[in-house]
């Protein structure tokens, strides 16, 4: 399933909460939404979930209209919000039983189907406790199953993560794979950088209702690194090298580092493939020569500029 | 077909807001207690009436004991169903669904159809409970003399229906999308119109009782007084229920459409039933009640549509109609603000016009109306007339005001609050500057009504309290002086209006390209 979001606006009052959104991904990829608090992000989940309608703009899954067919789109979308909204006096059972029959699944399917989802989301052992009663971490969990119940095609998760302990989150992590690899289109929010750029196949940044930098991760993280740090072992002195790295035009710094020395180096891939050949015909004995990866925070941090609406 | 597949299949059939909603209840501790102190009350009311009566020296062979008794316990049946049916569907359904946080279930592929239908039903059979632990009690009662069985029957059945007008109006105030403030207004505001229901019923059954129901049961005019109480209650119920789905609808939906178009029917078939009533039972005060209803229903329609859209997504705009003959009718009753005021103007106006013609027409030339009669319906109809233009003046006032003077600071969805603002001033302007300007006229009670003419509460007493030929005067140029402002604000916001108009057309191409 391909899922397009299409030129998206929308204006509270005078404020314009999402100014032009536009970008897609498809079934199998996971998709971090990163921006900072009130860049749209949540206003722009909620559209696509149906909650809110585009002021202009729309959002497609296949050829589904969220806009035109929201009835048609509840089908496809599974929407798990920052926070489980109440429900008093009701079992996570229960919960959950009634979310399979607002979504229609029969009576014959219904008891198979929420017990393999309270099994899949770890829930068996809970399935009877009131859902206010739940902590955070087993009432995100709940949330999920919710979203899972009816099997949709497209996920959006706003904020999963916030709030949980290092142990849930890790579970979280681990439970976004495994639907990932079932084929199912992710579109996930969190502040929490690191955790998101290490399942994401793709990510979208956004600020002030406007959207930065989108698509695959590592395109994103190669092209939004002016400069490339590179570790480089050779089986020489290291004093000599990292005086004459100090030297060379395109090299910012040198720092010495365990057996070697890390170069911050201006420019691409090409800058390092020169570097490389130039200690190469200066005949040192490379053994080593690992550009090291930008992570997605310095991204962020490159590319926002912490401005709210 | 086996009992397992028989079970599914009933179980399918089931509206699953019914089932999470019993499901709760069951578990729902503040229900439990009520029910229990409810059964608790009733006995203990029914050994106190007992044993004060006793030490009075009531005589039980009398033909009152049963009656009497049979009220006290109807006041609790109707006080308990009244506080705790309506006010439990109604928070629940608020919490649900508040402007910071819409329940997942309103995207889930329930349509809101069904989930104002399953609040609705698991509403019925909480009631069905109180109403079914109550029946033993109050069917005590006949053995007591008084009362006879069909009386009981009936008043329980009207009771029922009461108590489903008050839940069905709950679940509308609990569908608004509101903050935590004006949830906590309407809730007050629910509660304390509920109490005034209360009153009405109890009331209502207390005098038809006293008059001796059993009697009368065998009259065909009798039979047409309850049906066409039942048919005005059910047409409200009605009424509010689609106004509910309405609001749960998604915001890209036709909101309006189904509401609006249930109105029209709610009008005509409330007004037929008015307007045979009147005929049958020779009391045109039926007719004036049922002007009186559709006034207010109007003038909310008027409250709620100055706050509607302004513009349509492709979602309403692809079922506009083609046809330019079409077009106009379809502007009126599809969602949008322009549409909606002028709906409900019109609607008000013909309201008039049809209660004027019977008033003064051949129409009800056979109930024979005293002069004094006459003048008090009148009366009564300015009032009416009173409370439609002054909403009409207020709301679209508050419209200019938005549009012209404050067009970056107030959403449309708050225009409400403006004409709330602007009824405040135009309510105490008048009181303070009748006391700085004509204070010696304030303490003789000899001002001018003219002074507080844009102050509704003081208008509409002058002219149903005061009587003469001033009286009058003021009366028709009160009445005057509001449809001409009526008017010229319509014009001061024709250009807005004609906007819309404009916008309301059909996409040129049929449907969006998808990508």
């Amino acid at each position: 399933m391909q899922i397009t979001i299409d030129h998206l606006i929308k204006n509270y009052g005078r404020t314009r909460a999402v100014d032009d959104v536009s970008f897609s991904f498809s079934s199998g990829e996971i998709v971090g939404f990163v921006g900072p608090n009130g860049a749209g992000k949540s206003t722009t989940m909620r559209i696509i979930a149906t909650l809110d309608e585009p002021t202009e703009g729309d959002v497609f899954l296949d050829n589904v209209s969220v806009v035109q067919e929201p009835e048609k789109a509840h089908r496809l979308i599974g929407y798990v919000p920052d926070a489980l909204p109440a429900h008093r006096d009701i079992s996570v059972h229960e919960y959950l039983d009634f979310f399979a029959r607002a979504y229609g699944i029969a009576a014959s399917a219904r008891k198979k189907v929420v017990e393999s989802i309270e099994e899949f989301t770890n829930l068996m052992g809970i399935r009877e406790k009131h859902v206010n009663a739940l902590s955070k971490g087993m009432k995100n969990r709940v949330s999920v199953a919710r979203a899972l119940v009816h099997d949709p095609a497209v996920l959006i998760m706003d904020e999963p993560a916030a709030g949980l302990d290092p142990r849930a989150r890790i579970e979280l992590r681990e439970l976004l794979k495994v639907l990932s690899g079932q084929g199912k289109a992710i579109l996930i929010s969190s502040h929490i950088l690191t955790e998101l750029a290490e399942i994401c196949t793709s990510a979208v940044i956004i600020e002030r209702g406007r959207v930065l930098r989108s698509g695959n991760l590592s395109n994103i993280l190669s092209a939004d690194a002016p400069q490339r740090a590179v570790r480089i072992r050779t089986l020489d002195e290291v004093e000599p090298l990292y005086k004459h790295l100090l030297t060379l035009p395109n090299v910012e710094a040198v720092k010495l580092v365990d057996r070697g020395v890390q170069v911050e180096i201006m420019g691409g891939e090409e800058a390092c493939w020169e570097l490389l050949a130039h200690l190469v015909r200066n005949g040192q004995r490379v053994v080593e020569f690992h550009p090291l990866r930008v992570g997605l925070e310095e991204v962020f941090m490159n590319v926002t500029r912490g401005e709210v609406q | 077909m086996n009992a397992a597949k028989l079970r599914d299949k009933m179980d399918d059939l089931l509206n699953p807001i019914v089932v999470k909603e019993l499901r709760q209840v069951v578990r729902s501790r503040v229900i439990m207690a009520a029910l229990i102190l409810f059964l608790i009350v009733q006995l203990a009311i029914l050994l106190f009436n007992l044993s004060v009566d006793e030490r009075r020296g009531v005589d039980y062979t009398s033909l009152h004991a049963g009656r009497h008794i049979f009220t006290v316990f109807q006041g609790i049946l109707l006080g308990t169903c009244m506080l705790l049916v309506p006010t439990y569907a109604g928070i629940r359904l608020s919490s649900e669904h508040s402007e910071t946080n819409v329940d997942l279930l309103f995207i889930s592929t329930l349509r809101p159809l069904h989930i104002i239908a399953g609040k609705m039903q698991a509403s019925v059979v909480l009631m069905l409970l109180i109403f079914s632990a109550c029946a033993p009690f109050m069917t005590f009662t006949y053995l007591m003399r008084g009362i006879d069985i069909p009386s009981i029957v009936l008043i329980l059945a009207l009771d029922f229906l009461v108590v489903l007008f008050g839940t069905q109006a709950a679940i509308f105030l609990g569908s608004i999308p509101a903050n935590l403030g004006l949830r906590l207004f309407l809730g007050v505001s629910g509660l304390v119109a509920l109490f005034f229901v209360f009153l009405g019923a109890m009331a209502s059954s207390i005098g038809v009782l006293e008059l001796g129901l059993g009697s009368r049961m065998d009259t065909s005019e009798f039979w047409l007084a309850v049906g066409g109480v039942a048919i005005v209650l059910v047409a409200s119920i009605g009424q509010f229920f689609t106004w509910s789905v309405s609001i749960v609808s998604s915001p890209s939906a036709n909101r309006a459409f189904p509401s609006r178009l249930y109105f029209l029917g709610f009008w005509l078939v409330t007004g037929v039933v008015a307007f045979v009533l009147t005929d049958r039972i020779h009391e045109i005060g039926l007719f004036l009640s049922w002007t009186f209803l559709v006034t207010l229903m109007l003038c909310l329609q008027v409250v709620v549509s100055i706050n509607e859209r302004q513009q349509w997504g492709m979602r309403v705009l692809r079922m506009v109609p083609r046809n330019r003959v079409l077009r106009p009718v379809a502007f009126l009753f599809y969602s949008g603000s322009a549409g909606g005021i002028l709906f409900a103007t019109g609607m008000i106006a013909l309201t008039f016009a049809l209660t004027y013609l019977a008033l003064n027409g051949n129409e009800f030339s056979s109930l024979s109306i005293s002069p004094y009669r006459l003048d008090m319906y009148r009366r009564e109809i300015a009032a009416f007339g009173l409370i439609a233009l002054y909403t009409l003046v207020y709301c679209l006032m508050a419209v200019w005001v938005r549009n012209v003077l404050f067009p970056k600071l107030v959403k449309t969805s708050h225009t409400w609050v403006v004409s709330l603002l602007l009824f405040g001033i135009g309510f105490s302007l008048p009181l303070m500057l009748v006391f700085m300007f004509q204070n010696e006229d304030w303490r003789m009670g000899q001002v001018d009504p003219w002074w507080y003419i844009s102050n509704p509460v003081w208008t509409i007493y002058e002219i149903t309290e005061r009587g003469g030929s001033n009286a009058d005067d003021f009366r028709v140029g009160s009445l005057v002086f509001l449809s001409a402002m009526t008017f010229l604000l319509l014009m001061a916001n024709m250009p807005w209006i004609v906007r819309q108009v404009r916008r309301f057309r059909p996409p040129l191409t049929p449907l969006a390209e998808t990508p």
